[in-house]
């Protein structure tokens, strides 16, 4: 009893160690990607990766100080397809390109118009790529995007994708769209997405741009241009059809609401119409609420936003105290969130993209009705008759109850 | 294995001493020493003890007192030499005034006011007490001899235990000789109840063992099994308790040591307090206590001292370190060779960064470093004092930093080898530290090799074989499995003392009770 048994354990332990490392690969023979580009030449595919050079950190053992290589390498393979380009990538690169650090995929506008769907299918089908990447546009080509440096940080992948995270996390006023959001999107009834737009911005009058693609970018304390989320792209299904402005797209925040941590700039009265005397507000609590309703053969939707504000600058020689003061501002603020929902309501409406998701809201509210208006939907859309109700609260003055130019007053 | 002859060697007239309870014989000796009568004659007695051991020259045999009525024999430094001369004295001057031989016994039982006076009466029983450093009287024309138990010489004195230190808690520790070590117990534990049976173990050594537990708490079924086992032991040296500890183990390789080892007088008292059995050793500081669970390797007596939120934050401390020890290197090994997907992007590049250049796969690399480490370790534990801080600049700046800097091993390897070896240190009992500094070769050669399934695929079987341990009957993983709510409080957490009213059920079922009702009401009392 006791030989069967001491054989079965020598040849279980053998079995696993047949197995041997296959699959194992040393950190340094990893070529980290922090950023893929997706650009189109003809009926060829050209990848661009963006990969770390980690001696060219200065965190490595021994090295002082930061090195003369840039953080990053770029390099653009080509195929047929997306993982033939990164097949191709073997020819010229002598380390394994890892990818499931990748933090960014920019995808240029010729590519997002021809549509996007085998992007994602590569991102969803293969196990080492994350659906956590986020999906940007560009205008140009993605390529010379990845090329471009972000100074100070030294990793552009990486501080890209962060920026996002952070306006997310700060204003929100563009959305975080991951390959996962996207194929979201895709299986609901709203048709309608937006990607944040990444482009080099020119910050000089002179319209003078430096090269950001050399190390020497960090030597300087303002380049002249500047690795910047633009705009918006609007994609129909995985097509991208128009681009949006910021101003424009501020109402979808509040309707989706995803605002946290906004701040809004307000009139502080209704008699002050100096656009300089603007006050301002942090808001620290926001929730919208859509109630859809059938109105004859019409559909509509209330849109109900409160919001809990602190206030961040007072311009008015008010007194603060006084709870119609603040009843005032209250009311001003909610006047500017009504004006944007309703601004972009309008610019939607008119052009037919439902961005906001009300086909899913209708469809759960009235699934009989759904199958009827499902086929004329944009049309319907359009006709949609939509109330916007605000309700905000300054829940705290700051820490000076009356306004700084008041104090001037008073001497 | 041949049956053994146990012999009682006690004499009738003595007062029972735990000294020489039991005394056990291999048949062997039997055989080779045949019941020899001393002869009659003080001379011939003298020839015949002088003969048995050889001439040796610390074997002192020497007349005392008037024409040739008595002799002295005892091995040199092996008694007590003040109390030998008012002994030599004292005879002297019985055997002068006691003319009827045979009343000598008895009158020096009343007048000696120390050690035990016997009366041996074979070649073999007198040898006997010669070499556990008796005094033997030879009296003319007396049948046998007179042995008086003056055992003593030169012993270390009680000192500061240096293998298990505490902050708070008594700072005595155990010495090599059994006497004193029981005494150090016996006076923590002032109970009628305290039980000392003496069993001698090895032919050539004559060891004594002691088994010491609380009669009324102990399972009668674990001391039996003690006794019986020590009783199998057939053996010609016992040097140090780890020679009986191989024989009290159960049957089966395990890595992990089911018996603790302390030199803590105090830890025994509690350790016998809770049901436990101590074993004692002459000739070493350690005493074993059985039956040992895996978690009480993880207790330090301190842990009992201090206030109950510190220790049983200590005790996770330790817990943690304990898988720290046994897993970080292999973790970090796998993670870094086969799961870099897991690591966040910026300590990925960081990790990649110091890797640059290192010229050796990360398994031969860790492997190469906890080598070294076990170097640097023996070495500490071998060399002379005065080197040690040599060799601590040595390891250190040589071996560390060094080789950071020539790029022969990352940063990030020197970290989590420094890291897993303090932890190793927390660990209170030695003897499961040197068990975890194996299994995590095992586990690095796993992780290096599979990954991460590799870890899994051996920390699955490590657990199932904890769990199917037993200490004396006791399962090693008590009180997880079987899970037993009861012994909670004390086990991660350390209850306030006033909560622990229960003794532990493994051991102690037949006497759970440590407190009354009322002591552990102390909610109750007026703040």
């Amino acid at each position: 009893m006791r030989q069967p048994r001491k054989g079965i354990v020598i040849w279980a332990a053998i079995a696993l160690l047949l197995s041997g490392c296959w699959n194992r690969t040393e950190l340094n023979d990893l070529g980290i990607a922090t950023a893929t580009g997706f650009d189109r030449e003809e009926r060829t595919w050209a990848i661009t990766y963006q990969v770390v050079v980690p001696s060219a950190m200065s965190s490595g053992a021994g090295m002082t100080g930061g090195s003369s290589q840039p953080a990053v390498h770029v390099y653009t393979t080509k195929g047929k397809t997306v993982l033939e380009a990164n097949n191709m990538s073997n020819l010229e690169y002598p380390r394994h390109l890892f990818v499931a650090h990748n933090n960014t995929a920019v995808i240029s506008e010729e590519v997002a118009r021809q549509g996007i769907s085998q992007i994602l299918d590569v991102y969803l089908r293969q196990p080492e790529a994350r659906e956590t990447v986020q999906l940007l546009v560009t205008e140009g080509r993605a390529a010379s995007i990845l090329r471009d440096l972000l100074p100070p940080e030294k990793i552009p992948g990486v501080s890209i994708a962060d920026i996002i995270r952070q306006q997310t996390r700060n204003t929100s006023k563009l959305p975080e769209v991951t390959v996962h959001d996207f194929a979201l999107h895709l299986s609901s009834d709203t048709h309608y997405q937006v990607m944040p737009v990444i482009g080099l911005s020119s910050m000089n009058e002179t319209g003078e741009s430096d090269n950001l693609t050399t190390q020497d970018i960090y030597k300087k304390t303002s380049p002249s241009s500047k690795l910047k989320l633009t705009k918006l792209a609007v994609f129909q299904d995985d097509r991208m059809v128009r681009w949006m402005t910021l101003e424009q797209a501020v109402g979808v925040a509040w309707i989706k609401g995803n605002l946290r941590n906004a701040v809004i700039s307000f009139p502080t009265s209704s008699q002050s119409d100096d656009k300089l005397n603007d006050s301002s507000a942090r808001i620290i609590q926001a929730s919208t609420k859509l109630v859809p309703h059938k109105k004859g053969s019409g559909f509509g939707v209330h849109i109900q936003v409160k919001a809990k504000l602190v206030l961040t600058e007072v311009t008015e020689p008010i007194d603060i105290s006084k709870m119609k003061a603040i009843r005032e501002m209250e009311k001003q603020i909610a006047n500017r969130i009504k004006r944007d929902i309703e601004q972009t309501l309008g610019f939607i409406q008119h052009e037919r993209m439902d961005l906001v998701g009300f086909a899913d809201l209708i469809h759960r509210k009235y699934p009989k009705d759904w199958p009827r208006i499902k086929e004329n939907w944009p049309e319907e859309f359009g006709r949609m008759n939509a109330d916007v109700q605000v309700k905000t609260t300054i829940v705290r003055p700051g820490l000076v109850t009356k306004s700084t130019k008041s104090l001037l007053q008073e001497h | 294995m041949r049956a053994h002859l146990f012999k009682r060697a006690r004499s009738n007239k003595s007062p029972s001493s735990s000294a020489s309870g039991e005394e056990k014989e291999s048949s062997k000796s039997a055989e080779d020493c045949p019941q020899l009568e001393l002869g009659s004659t003080l001379a011939d007695k003298i020839q015949i003890l002088q003969d048995s051991l050889g001439q040796s020259s610390d074997f002192i045999c020497r007349e005392a007192g008037e024409e040739g009525t008595l002799a002295v024999a005892y091995l040199l430094g092996m008694s007590d030499q003040q109390l030998l001369a008012v002994l030599i004295k004292e005879t002297i001057r019985l055997t002068r005034v006691q003319r009827t031989r045979s009343d000598v016994l008895s009158q020096m039982e009343e007048r000696l006011p120390f050690g035990t006076v016997d009366h041996p009466v074979t070649l073999q029983d007198v040898q006997n007490d010669i070499l556990k450093g008796k005094v033997i009287l030879l009296i003319e024309g007396m049948n046998g001899a007179v042995s008086v138990a003056l055992q003593g010489g030169a012993q270390r004195s009680v000192e500061e235990p240096t293998s298990q230190t505490v902050i708070r808690g008594p700072k005595e520790g155990f010495t090599e000789s059994i006497g004193t070590n029981i005494a150090l117990v016996r006076r923590k534990v002032k109970s009628l109840d305290m039980r000392v049976e003496t069993h001698t173990i090895g032919r050539l050594t004559k060891t004594e063992v002691a088994t010491v537990y609380l009669e009324g708490i102990a399972k009668p079924e674990i001391v039996g099994e003690i006794i019986s086992r020590l009783r199998a032991i057939d053996i010609d040296s016992v040097l140090e308790s780890g020679y009986i500890e191989d024989f009290l183990r159960e049957r089966g390789y395990t890595p992990f040591p089911t018996i603790l080892n302390t030199e803590r007088p105090d830890t025994v008292a509690a350790s016998i307090l809770e049901g436990n059995v101590a074993v004692f050793v002459d000739g070493t500081p350690f005493v074993l206590l059985t039956p040992a669970t895996f978690f009480q390797f993880l207790y330090s007596s301190e842990d009992y001292y201090q206030s109950f939120d510190i220790s049983s934050f200590l005790r996770f401390v330790r817990l943690f370190s304990f898988l720290v020890a046994t897993f970080l290197p292999s973790l970090f090994i796998a993670i870094t060779t086969f799961h870099q997907e897991m690591l966040p992007t910026t300590l990925l590049i960081s990790l990649t960064a110091q890797r640059e250049g290192t010229p050796l796969p990360a398994l031969i690399e860790a492997l190469l470093m906890e080598l070294t480490f076990e170097i640097i370790r023996e070495a500490g534990v071998r060399m002379p004092r005065a080197i040690g801080p040599a060799i601590s600049i040595v390891g250190a700046l040589v071996l560390g930093q060094a080789a950071v800097q020539a790029g022969l091993v990352s940063a990030a390897m020197v970290i989590v080898v420094s890291f897993t070896a303090i932890s190793n240190f927390v660990i209170p009992a030695i003897n499961l530290s040197a068990a975890i500094r194996l299994l995590r070769f095992v586990f690095m050669l796993l992780g290096g090799t599979l990954g991460l399934f590799g870890i899994l695929a051996g920390a699955i079987p490590v657990l199932v074989h904890m769990i199917a341990l037993r200490s004396f009957g006791i399962p090693y993983m008590t009180p997880l499995a079987p899970f037993d709510g009861s012994a909670f409080r004390d086990f991660f957490v350390r209850a306030p003392w006033n909560r622990m009213n229960r003794r532990p059920i493994t051991t102690a079922k037949r006497n759970p009770k440590r407190q009354s009702e009322e002591s552990s009401k102390s909610d109750d009392r007026p703040s």
